[in-house]
């Protein structure tokens, strides 16, 4: 079968992805750093009543009206779907019918307004409470407010009677924040404007500062919760990827072969797989799930193979990474963390490296040649396909910790598809372990040995210190 | 056996080689470093091949490659590079520093954290990576341990456990008494494995790279254990001067006692 669409790079198909919106209690961020310069924007993925929405963010520097927008929600799904973890299909040729090959190609895959007065009084009782409005501002359907503050307790007790719902320990956190000499921005729903403006949902919110601090603050969203939140973290830089400092990165488990069938169920699959990877690593990892070079004018693959259609410079712009609009170099790294208090007691700190290594979250579909197999390399071909959807099986369970002996016939049919002398001879699968490790056991003993060696050659020659 | 303990016992580099060793294979094996055989051969390979051209050179004792051994095993667990070259340029700083830079005989850097500030520095192609040891009970443990059959070696015990120390205190002054942030939050930085690797290993490497006496030596260690919070400050202060390199060099110092 010869397909007319034009044949791509890659040689398999994106079928599936799983996107953020399978971890419930999950925020987003987009990350960028440029210098000492960081550009955070965060979504708002509030369930409840918008008139309800509040949020407070640590940040170092008093902000400016001009570093403060409100950004589409489009530009997360964008950045989303072009980065999540994704699922590939390639398929067998028949060995018995070589001459058939052919290309494939890429399927388709709130508050009234206040008065003078009101304010007035606002900032008298503020500044009893030791708090500073330093500004305040309307930027799109949010009024917002940037504060200081002498003492935890009295930021506290005005954030409470200002109507921001902050839990009752949060003064634990905010007295760190605030001897580190932090202000808050702390926001509010306008709900006049949101009304004006025509969303019905709340659009994300981008900051703009100077500091060396390259961080995010996730301490004060743990003060009244003791579960774990996911936070997808997309950061741009334009030398390399950005990894954490304070805790380790890890690269999510990627290019493993897995039953056909986890195809139906690919969003729960990677969720599992996620839980499993964080556990193993001990809960107090940060995890890559993508790191990219989305330069406009790079010449490599963009993406292998596309989750989505790739970003345009407009996108990471509207990002915050406003230099790939003159070409200049952009690096996409995509962190996924699950937080907890009891394993992340520190803020998140982050490095910019010139690291640009490609990696991406990728996990293969590969379906068996079809037609007439009875061919002597039909046969050596079936004999392979039994193997590797035991491995495959157990790939899967060392993955997801899902219970494969259900499916065990997923192997067995194909042995019902050789010839009775053939599947007489069949010799049952080694057990194999997942492809876990690093592959290199063999190589760390060498180097021990040749350690031991070099000691022992010393010795031997009498080569003794000084 | 016998032979290859008495063998260890012989010479305190022997048991950094194999601690060293011991550290690679257990990032690789347990906490999933990538396992980049080429950027180790190539660190290792340079450190040995320089450092036997100059003993050729100089005509110095072959044991010496031991100490080359050393110093291309600590840089494979710290410096990583883009391009092979650059790991070139770092090992090759490091081994050729232990030869130039001396004053009186002793060596004026250590050598690893040389050729790793070389290669960061120079080329902007290299990073080191604070956070890959995480913060694992049993790594401290290990660290610890390790570096204490070291240092009881040669008897430096003091001077390590008294760095030690006072990061510690200064650092538990300022994170738990002054910012009053809660103790976990400084014992998840106390238990960094780099800083403990730091403390046992890097700096004691080179035997030569301090003054001689025992309260010079705590002088230093004191003073380096201040460098963290100073900088903090320094950064703070100036964090508007956009010094070149600074969060480099950050980088460099958080990867040695921050993590």
């Amino acid at each position: 079968m010869l397909l007319a669409h034009q044949a791509s790079a890659f040689c398999g198909f994106y079928v599936a992805k799983a996107d953020a919106t399978l971890f419930n209690d999950r925020s987003e961020v987009i990350l960028v750093r440029d210098g000492q310069r960081t550009i955070l924007t965060m979504s708002n993925d509030f369930k409840g009543e918008v008139k309800d929405f509040a949020m407070v963010v640590p940040v170092p520097t008093v902000l400016l009206r001009d570093d403060i927008k409100v950004v589409e929600r489009r530009v997360f799904d964008a950045l989303d779907a072009y980065s999540a973890p994704r699922l590939v299909e390639y398929y067998d040729e028949n060995p018995c019918q070589r001459w058939l090959y052919s290309n494939a190609d890429m399927q388709e895959s709130v508050a009234a307004p206040r008065t003078a007065s009101a304010m007035r009084q606002e900032e008298k009782a503020a500044k009893d409470k030791g708090v500073t409005i330093e500004a305040r501002y309307t930027v799109g359907e949010y009024d917002i407010l940037i504060l200081s503050a002498k003492e935890s307790v009295g930021l506290k007790e005005w954030l409470i009677e200002n109507g921001y719902r902050i839990p009752q320990t949060a003064h634990e956190v905010l007295d760190p924040y605030i001897k580190s000499n932090l202000k808050f921005f702390v926001v509010k729903v306008n709900l006049k404007e949101l009304e004006a403006s025509g969303y019905s949902t709340l659009r994300p919110i981008q900051i703009r500062y100077e500091s060396h601090k390259f961080m995010l603050p996730i301490r004060l969203g743990m003060a009244n919760s003791n579960g774990s939140q996911d936070m997808i973290v997309h950061a741009f830089t334009r030398t390399g990827r950005v990894e954490c400092v304070n805790y380790r990165t890890v690269k999510v488990p990627t290019d493993r072969n897995i039953p056909l069938f986890a195809k139906q169920r690919f969003g729960p699959f990677y969720k599992d797989l996620f839980a499993r990877a964080h556990r193993r690593e001990g809960r107090n990892t940060v995890f890559l799930e993508y790191a990219w070079n989305v330069t406009p004018s790079f010449n490599g693959m963009k993406c292998d193979p596309c989750v989505g259609p790739p970003p345009m410079p407009r996108e990471f712009a509207e990002a915050g990474a406003s230099w790939s609009q003159q070409g200049a170099p952009t690096f996409y790294t995509r962190l996924h963390v699950r937080y907890a208090r009891d394993r992340f007691p520190q803020d998140l700190v982050f490095q910019v490296t010139p690291n640009t290594e490609h990696f991406q979250a990728r996990y293969i579909l590969t379906h068996p040649a079809q037609g007439d197999l009875t061919c002597s390399e039909g046969q050596d071909y079936l004999e392979q396909l039994y193997y590797r959807r035991h491995r495959e099986l157990e790939e899967l369970n060392a993955l997801t910790g899902w219970n494969v002996d259900k499916h065990r016939d997923y192997a067995d049919e194909v042995k019902r598809r050789m010839s009775p002398e053939r599947r007489n001879t069949v010799a049952p699968p080694v057990p194999f372990r997942g492809s876990g490790g690093t592959g290199g056991p063999w190589m760390l003993v060498a180097l021990a040995a040749m350690a031991l060696a070099l000691v022992e050659l010393a010795y031997r020659n009498r080569l003794r210190p000084a | 056996m016998t032979a290859v303990i008495q063998c260890l016992r012989r010479d305190a580099r022997h048991f950094q080689i194999l601690f060293l060793s011991a550290f690679l294979a257990y990032g690789i094996a347990m906490l999933q470093w990538d396992a980049e055989w080429l950027r180790y051969l190539i660190l290792l390979g340079t450190c040995l091949a320089v450092q036997a051209l100059f003993i050729r050179w100089k005509k110095l004792p072959w044991h010496s490659i031991k100490s080359a051994m050393v110093t291309g095993l600590g840089m494979s667990l710290l410096l990583k590079a883009g391009s092979p070259w650059v790991l070139v340029l770092g090992a090759s700083v490091a081994i050729a520093s232990k030869f130039f830079l001396r004053i009186d005989g002793k060596h004026v850097f250590n050598p690893g954290n040389l050729g790793i500030a070389a290669a960061v520095l120079l080329t902007g192609d290299a990073w080191v990576s604070p956070g890959q040891w995480g913060s694992g009970a049993a790594l401290v443990f290990l660290v610890g341990a390790a570096g204490c059959m070291v240092v009881l070696r040669v008897g430096r015990i003091d001077t390590s456990l008294a760095f030690l120390a006072a990061f510690a205190a200064l650092d538990f002054a300022r994170q738990v008494l002054y910012l009053g942030w809660e103790p976990d939050v400084w014992l998840h930085r106390m238990s960094n494995g780099s800083l403990l690797l730091f403390t046992f290993f890097r700096h004691r490497s080179d035997d030569h790279a301090e003054g001689t006496g025992r309260a010079h030596r705590l002088e230093l260690r004191y003073r380096v254990a201040r460098l963290p919070a100073r900088l903090e400050v320094v950064g703070e202060r100036h964090s508007d001067l956009g010094l070149a390199h600074r969060e480099r060099v950050h980088a460099i110092v958080r990867s040695a006692m921050e993590g």
